[in-house]
């Protein structure tokens, strides 16, 4: 006899089932935040929840060598060994010229080429044979130090369009408050969508925060919503604790409140309030 | 046929009659098996709990049965078994099974109270949900007890579409009659919608003809208030067979494999006209 083993839902980015509703679409994310905030840490799970779904992906990073990289995710629950050795994953070494060290990395940046041609060769290299549905770029802030703003923007476009068009998701990094605003309005035109992030101090407590500004052809809740990091990387703490009274389903999205012997109820959706009429008209008061 | 409020990703059909023999298990195993050839993803629950017969219809023998599931001590996804490949069908069909043991039974019957009844009932609700969302079925069938117990309203009022079988019997009719003046109609206040299907119907030689008699079917309706959508002939070969097993599957041509098809049809038609709503 055959059984069926639990779907486990697999989140396209950290917290994305709860805030976007319905298929993110090929698109290219911006990713702005302070530096410290979980930029990294967010893309990394981005990758990681990639190979779960059986999708390659291309990562470049600017301030970590490959073994870096290994060790840090591996710290956080998200073992990409096994990936690595099934070829799912092709990073981009960014880091290692600068200190002059050889990279473990096929695709490591070359030392005597400007660093933003550099990387668009390994990013072509890395595409070569290979069906690419996740890309990370972590950050835009680091090359932009080596290069004209507006040569990169038209580099940035033009990887952006690529990537959608051949039905993948990226992610971008930039650092909050690093670059001028007339750039910064010009690299959120670049993108289909925009995550932020940022600390809240107050109360004398430090606390994380994200929101969705923008995403193009999915409804998504654009309110800030705590998440903690922690040693199994991003949490996303829902900022609703309301469940539905029929269902007890968490109410992730807006409920749905109806009036019922003159108590305002609250439900995750409009079949939950039928059917909950339903029982109250068949067993009266004491269905609760 | 109209969709009625189809407001979960896929519909949910009960199937219920006044008094039992009616054919409901028969039937719902056929049409979920149809629906599953179709290339359908079905989960076909056994709520008939105080007289289950799924388990010695499938032959199957299951560790996990829906009893564990409303008692808390199984989730939905350890009830279901995949009978889809090894009854070659191009889409899915699970199976939630309840238990045929008559200390199940008695349990579910007897021992519990109605906190306990009210909890398992919102379980089944929310796992409704993950059939939906997790498992993405297109059709959950629910088979439910004969007349008017616990967990067979339950089961209807979780539908979105409720079948009613009936034989052409005048107890039967009267009682499928009191049933939609106090149960039904109460659910269509709020987005159910429901339809009698007529089975073993007498007179069925030759088979193909037994369908251009509209007159009983016409003054039937008019007894009852409600559309027939089907009248399926009483057919002996199945009737008093030892084991009839998906004769949808095992003989597609029989005038009764043809009236399972058609049933399947009005269902996916129905989503359609949910869709274009």
């Amino acid at each position: 006899m055959l059984r069926v083993n639990r779907v486990k839902e697999v989140e396209v980015f950290p917290g994305s089932s709860m805030l976007v509703k319905g298929e993110i679409p090929p698109s290219s994310l911006l990713l702005i935040g302070p530096s410290g905030v979980g930029k990294t840490i967010f893309c990394k799970h981005f990758i990681f929840n990639g190979f779960l779904a059986n999708e390659l992906c291309i990562y470049v990073n600017t301030s970590e060598v490959p073994e870096e990289i290994e060790y840090s995710m591996n710290s956080f629950g998200l073992n990409i060994k096994p990936y690595e050795e099934k070829n799912m994953i092709r990073i981009i070494d960014g880091c290692s010229w600068k200190s002059g060290k050889e990279s473990s990395s096929e695709y490591a940046v070359d030392s005597k080429q400007d660093y933003l041609t550099a990387i668009c060769i390994k990013i072509q290299k890395a595409q070569q044979n290979l069906k690419i549905r996740r890309f990370v770029f972590d950050s835009i802030s680091e090359i932009a130090a080596f290069c004209e703003p507006q040569s990169l923007l038209n580099t940035l476009q033009r990887l952006t369009t690529t990537i959608r068009l051949d039905g993948g998701k990226a992610i971008f990094t930039v650092a909050a408050g690093a670059h001028d605003e007339h750039f910064m309005n010009l690299l959120r035109l670049t993108f289909d969508g925009i995550i932020e992030m940022k600390f809240d101090e107050t109360n004398y407590e430090t606390k994380r925060l994200l929101r969705i500004f923008s995403l193009k052809g999915v409804m998504h809740k654009t309110s800030w919503t705590p998440f903690e990091i922690t040693d199994k990387g991003i949490t996303i703490k829902p900022d609703s604790q309301l469940r539905c009274a029929l269902c007890s389903k968490q109410i992730d999205w807006e409920p749905i409140y109806a009036t019922i012997e003159g108590k305002k109820i609250p439900f995750d959706s409009l079949e939950c309030v039928n059917t909950y009429k339903k029982f109250k008209n068949i067993y009266g008061q004491n269905f609760e | 046929m109209g969709g009625g409020q189809n407001l979960s990703a896929g519909i949910t059909l009960a199937f219920h009659s006044y008094k039992g023999g009616t054919g409901k298990t028969t039937v719902i195993t056929n049409l979920a098996a149809n629906l599953a050839m179709m290339g359908k993803r079905v989960c076909l629950l056994d709520f008939d709990l105080y007289a289950p017969s799924l388990t010695t219809y499938f032959q199957k023998n299951p560790e996990t049965y829906l009893n564990s599931f409303l008692a808390g001590e199984a989730e939905i996804s350890e009830v279901l078994v995949d009978l889809s490949p090894e009854l070659k069908l191009n889409g899915k069909l699970l199976i939630g099974f309840s238990s045929p043991k008559k200390e199940d039974i008695h349990e579910i019957e007897i021992d519990h109270d109605m906190k306990w009844q009210y909890k398992a009932l919102k379980r089944v609700i929310a796992a409704k949900k993950e059939l939906f969302s997790k498992y993405k079925i297109d059709y959950l069938l629910i088979d439910t007890s004969p007349g008017i117990r616990y967990w067979a309203i339950n089961a209807l009022a979780i539908a979105d579409v409720l079948f009613l079988m009936m034989k052409l019997n005048e107890m039967d009719i009267a009682g499928t009659k009191k049933m939609i003046d106090e149960i039904y109609e109460t659910l269509t206040k709020f987005g159910s919608e429901y339809f009698v299907i007529l089975n073993k119907v007498p007179g069925a030689l030759p088979i193909h003809e037994i369908h251009n008699n509209k007159q009983i079917i016409t003054e039937i309706e008019n007894q009852i208030g409600i559309k027939i959508i089907e009248s399926i002939p009483c057919f002996c070969e199945i009737q008093f067979n030892k084991h009839e097993f998906l004769t949808t599957i095992k003989k597609p041509n029989h005038a009764f494999s043809e009236r399972v098809r058609s049933i399947a049809e009005k269902i996916t038609e129905m989503e359609y006209n949910a869709q274009g709503e």
